[in-house]
């Protein structure tokens, strides 16, 4: 199947002879890729006018939460149920930065942030990251109550990443994991509760999606009334 | 890569660009937007340059391209102004100025990534595939989560006629 990244390469002009001559022949044998890959040029090229002009810092500026790494000392954990073990921080900032993002109404505002050989880089739905990496992560409280993290692995393991930690109105919990060598994907749940929320609570719920893939389940079904929650997707590569 | 020099970073921007822009005009809906989200994902890659390794440039671009555009919609909330080029509407000539409200409502109510989902479906006609694609997710779940905002927005709609 053809990718998108593929037809925007060959709007660039950046794909070689014999994959343009591919792609032209599959336009001409079938009009439905043909009326696709028209479209996608026709995007690239219109944004290709008045591109606008790239202003870089005349110095590399660090993130504002670079401050937070310096306070980091890794505390070892034991592995549970004969798994790898993760070393896992612990981090209680005492002058967090302060962020402008507003609380999104039915999900959680939270910051990831991946640490790769000491660059910190921000981190979407979806965190690509290699063992060793250090994921740090920022949950603002919607209102006074708890926050808990928790990490499910594709065989549905549970693991707890931050124990419920109450957090003031307008407050925020910090925390931080050592990455290790796990193969398959698992979901990272950042969830807040009036109510601490226990590693049972998070079992039952992900137990009761037992037809979901990991994967897929971007939300815990079923949890207390009240729990607000935001997941990410966090998978491994060697590369 | 890791010595990607200013001006290197320059030929970057100028050869790739353009895609990343695309890719942001798309998820943004507006030019202005689109190009804050432009900026913002060019200066997050300048600074993440040194863990750049240099063979695929145009999916590392467009990875930090599209999470820039999901910042812009979390703070810009740009279908405030226009929410029925995000979400199917009613036809122009019965639409009330509630049903705005209640299609502001319904976008503010769900994830920067599910907007963008719709918008990217409805408004400017991605194919699961490429939602997927540019998402790092799969069609599967693309297709679950369209028919959950569509339904919700089907209940709003009928909502709508009914009044």
């Amino acid at each position: 199947m053809e990718r998108r990244l593929t037809l925007e390469q060959w709007a660039l002009g950046k794909l070689p002879p014999a994959a343009v001559a591919e792609l032209e022949q599959r336009c001409a044998d079938d009009p439905d890729f043909a009326e696709w890959a028209a479209r996608v040029r026709s995007e690239v090229t219109a944004a290709a006018v008045d591109l606008p002009m790239l202003r870089l810092p005349a110095e590399v500026d660090e993130p504002a939460a670079a401050s937070w790494f310096d306070r980091f000392s890794p505390l070892a954990l034991a592995g549970a149920a004969g798994l790898a073990v993760i070393a896992f921080t612990i981090l209680l900032p005492s002058a967090p930065p302060v962020q402008q993002t507003p609380t999104w109404r039915g999900s959680l505002d939270v910051q990831v942030h991946l640490i790769h050989a000491g660059e910190p880089s921000e981190q979407g739905a979806i965190v690509t990251a290699r063992p060793g990496d250090r994921l740090q992560f920022r949950v603002a409280a919607p209102a006074a109550g708890t926050v808990q993290v928790y990490d499910v692995q594709a065989d549905r393991t549970v693991q707890q990443w931050l124990a419920p930690r109450p957090v003031a109105a307008q407050g925020a919990a910090n925390g931080a994991v050592l990455l290790d060598d796990y193969a398959g994907g698992e979901r990272v749940y950042f969830v807040w509760h009036p109510r601490p929320l226990g590693t049972a609570v998070i079992a039952d719920a992900v137990e009761r999606a037992y037809d979901t893939p990991i994967a897929d389940l971007d939300t815990l079904p079923g949890l207390p009334k009240g729990a607000v929650q935001r997941s990410i997707l966090l998978l491994r590569t060697t590369e | 890569m890791s010595g990607l020099t200013r001006a290197e970073f320059h030929e970057l921007y100028a050869g790739y660009g353009p895609a990343a822009r695309a890719s942001c005009r798309a998820i943004c809906g507006n030019e202005a937007d689109a190009d804050e989200a432009l900026q913002e994902a060019f200066l997050s890659a300048w600074r993440a340059r040194k863990r750049f390794d240099g063979r695929h440039p145009l999916a590392w671009l467009q990875t930090i391209g599209r999470n820039a555009a999901l910042q812009v919609l979390r703070k810009r909330r740009p279908w405030v102004d226009d929410p029925f080029a995000w979400i199917k509407a009613p036809d122009p000539a019965t639409r009330q100025p509630q049903h705005t409200l209640d299609a502001v409502r319904l976008l503010d109510s769900v994830r920067p990534e599910d907007a963008a989902y719709l918008r990217l479906r409805y408004a400017e006609g991605w194919r699961i595939g490429e939602i997927a694609e540019h998402f790092e997710t799969s069609q599967r779940s693309v297709r679950r989560k369209l028919e959950r905002l569509e339904h919700r927005a089907r209940i709003l709609v009928r909502a709508w006629e009914a009044a």
